[in-house]
């Protein structure tokens, strides 16, 4: 790869830039990014990333050759670890962003777990849930089969459809414990 | 020591005690602290120590220095303070106390 080829990187502390093949310095700056993001609600958490980062560069000023290569950066980046912060770090944060509020549940489904779903956000029993489910398409049938059995047909391939794609649409979570816990922040600042 | 995830917690707990200790008879920078504890096989990363080290820092247990470097940038070589090595000895006795729990559960 020709020089031109290469980025001139400057990290704190360094008085010389580092020259990074291109792959090598996208995974630097995306594992900066991430440290910062990660050490967001951190007072210290600028003086973390600068620590890192002069770090890295120590680490980097190691090697030989024209320019840091991809797989060079990888295994530093590696040995150094996602960056952990103290309370109010990335793992609190991050749950409360992810966790949806209408999901499937996979542990104890019948079919592909749309109902659990619905009982793990309303806290209504899943046994409701279901003969509700089932009770309100039957009986609908059952009064449009009044106008022609080919409307309670088509009635009812929609309710299918409609099954098809909350499948599609909802997010799955791996049991409704998971689920619970997912939303214990929410729940405990929000009520 | 690559030991299971079962022992991640435990780990986890003892992280500032061993870090303490490392800065308890000579000065030592981040990167210096972090290979002391490798050195004698607690697995630990970059990652983790540095904000640690900024947040023992804060809370007055460890105070730095800067220092020239031969090699590269000004070192930040980090010290025991006072409260640093009140919390060490308290560590340690609650460690022993621990130990003393381990034996006697059994019996």
């Amino acid at each position: 790869m020709s020089a031109e080829n290469h980025v001139q990187m400057r990290l704190t502390g360094h008085q010389a830039p580092f020259s990074l093949t291109p792959a090598a310095h996208e995974e630097l700056v995306r594992y900066l990014a991430g440290a910062r993001e990660g050490l967001a609600g951190d007072p210290d958490g600028d003086e973390s990333v600068r620590d890192l980062e002069a770090s890295v560069g120590d680490k980097l000023a190691s090697f030989c050759g024209s320019a840091v290569s991809e797989g060079q950066m990888r295994s530093t980046l590696r040995q150094f670890g996602s960056v952990v912060g103290g309370p109010g770090g990335p793992g609190t944060n991050g749950a409360d962003v992810s966790a949806p509020k209408w999901c499937r549940v996979l542990d104890g489904k019948w079919l592909a777990g749309v109902c659990l779903g619905v009982s793990a956000t309303t806290e209504a029993s899943i046994v409701w849930v279901r003969i509700m489910c089932v009770a309100v398409t039957l009986l609908a049938g059952a009064l449009l089969s009044a106008f022609s059995v080919y409307v309670t047909l088509v009635f009812l391939g929609l309710v299918v459809l409609v099954y098809l794609t909350l499948t599609l649409l909802l997010p799955p979570v791996e049991s409704v414990a998971e689920y619970r816990q997912l939303h214990a922040r929410r729940y405990s600042v929000g009520q | 020591m690559e030991e299971g995830p079962e022992f991640a917690a435990l780990r986890r707990g003892l992280l500032e005690l061993l870090v303490l200790a490392s800065v308890e008879h000579k000065v030592r920078y981040a990167a210096e602290i972090v290979a002391a504890l490798r050195g004698v096989n607690f697995p630990v990363q970059e990652g983790t120590a540095y904000p640690l080290l900024n947040k023992m820092r804060r809370e007055g247990l460890v105070d730095h220095e800067w220092r020239e470097s031969s090699s590269g940038p000004p070192r930040k070589y980090l010290s025991l303070t006072a409260a640093g090595q009140q919390r060490l000895a308290e560590y340690r006795k609650y460690w022993q106390k621990l130990t003393n729990m381990i034996e006697r559960i059994g019996q």
